[in-house]
């Protein structure tokens, strides 16, 4: 399990609440090769972090990379609480593509 | 030299970098980016329901479409599929790429559109270059299908007449352009679905200099919106 480090900021401190168990998630990263990496990160933190530690982990740039969850693309300054993610769920990446014509 | 990665525009799920809009501005292939934010802006105009979850209408997203496409297992596939709603839907927009490496960074290198009509219970395809992506697009509805309620599994793939594009990059413009007239054709007239109506609308519509107009209006589109962020 690949852990993400993480920066308290301000807005994290002010949602830290004492006794709060729940502050961690796991998500599972799918990879389009079907290989899976786990990531352990705060629910408030933003997935930015989660998908850098990806890129990094791949050796693949980050701009060349989409993650979908839910049926959508995931921005980087989404946090697990604003999607009500839940311990367990998958986020799947994929490469990008272009196209004009094939010669 | 402006950097390329310099953020232009952040819109509904998609950020829009100085590379990306670039492409625009020239004889370049389109990335999914942009064909990613025309559907999002689309889908975010007025005639449509402000919840999406909703819209008898949805566009797929080149993204969604590929990992659709090319989902490593049954199960990955059912709950990527899920939150869709496909079975709720009349008319489904997908954004076709040809790439068959998903290991390759920026691969591909044609687009087309496929569309599922419960209308008429009809996959039609919309491809720039006739012939071309017929073959993604037919592995494509097999995976989607059972997704799409019992009917549709005797849904055939055809090819309507499509407009045609005269030059080797506008694949991508030609699907952006296309996806709009069908959009605006389906909230404009609900009981539409006429096949040779819109084929007249699409080919009056759709031409060589439409299609490049359509890169200078999506690029003032999204200066315009970048602006008044």
């Amino acid at each position: 399990m690949a852990g993400v480090e993480d920066t308290p900021t301000s807005g994290e401190q002010q949602e830290k609440k004492p006794g709060d168990q729940g502050q961690h998630i796991n998500l599972k990263v799918k990879g389009q090769d079907g290989n899976d990496i786990f990531f352990r990160i705060k629910r408030s933190t933003q997935l930015r972090k989660l998908m850098n530690a990806y890129c990094d982990r791949q050796s693949i740039d980050f701009n060349a990379i989409a993650f979908l969850f839910d049926g959508r693309r995931l921005r980087g300054e989404q946090t697990p609480d604003e999607l009500e993610m839940e311990d367990g769920d998958e986020i799947d990446a994929m490469l990008h593509q272009t196209g004009g014509w094939a010669f | 030299m402006a950097d390329e990665n310099e953020k232009v525009l952040s819109y509904g799920d998609v950020l829009l970098r100085r590379g990306d809009v670039e492409l625009l501005g020239g004889p370049y292939y389109l990335n999914d980016h942009i064909i990613e934010f025309f559907f999002c802006y689309l889908a975010s105009s007025p005639a449509s329901p402000s919840d999406s979850s909703s819209d008898p209408v949805l566009l797929v997203g080149p993204s969604i479409t590929f990992w659709l496409m090319h989902c490593p297992d049954p199960d990955g596939l059912r709950a990527a599929i899920a939150p869709l709603k496909l079975r709720d839907r009349q008319l489904v927009l997908f954004a076709v790429n040809n790439n068959e490496d998903v290991e390759e960074a920026g691969g591909g290198s044609h687009w087309s559109l496929l569309a599922y009509d419960r209308r008429q219970n009809v996959f039609n395809h919309y491809d720039s270059m006739k012939g071309m992506n017929w073959r993604h697009a037919d592995d494509f509805i097999s995976i989607v299908k059972p997704f799409l309620g019992s009917k549709a599994s005797a849904a055939r793939l055809v090819e309507p007449s499509s407009p045609q594009q005269e030059n080797g990059y506008d694949c991508g413009v030609y699907v952006m352009a296309i996806a709009q007239v069908l959009w605006d054709s389906y909230h404009e007239n609900m009981e539409a679905g006429k096949g040779t109506q819109l084929s007249d609308l699409l080919h009056n519509q759709v031409t060589a200099d439409f299609v490049s107009r359509m890169r200078e209006t999506t690029l003032e589109l999204i200066y315009t919106l970048a602006r008044s962020q």
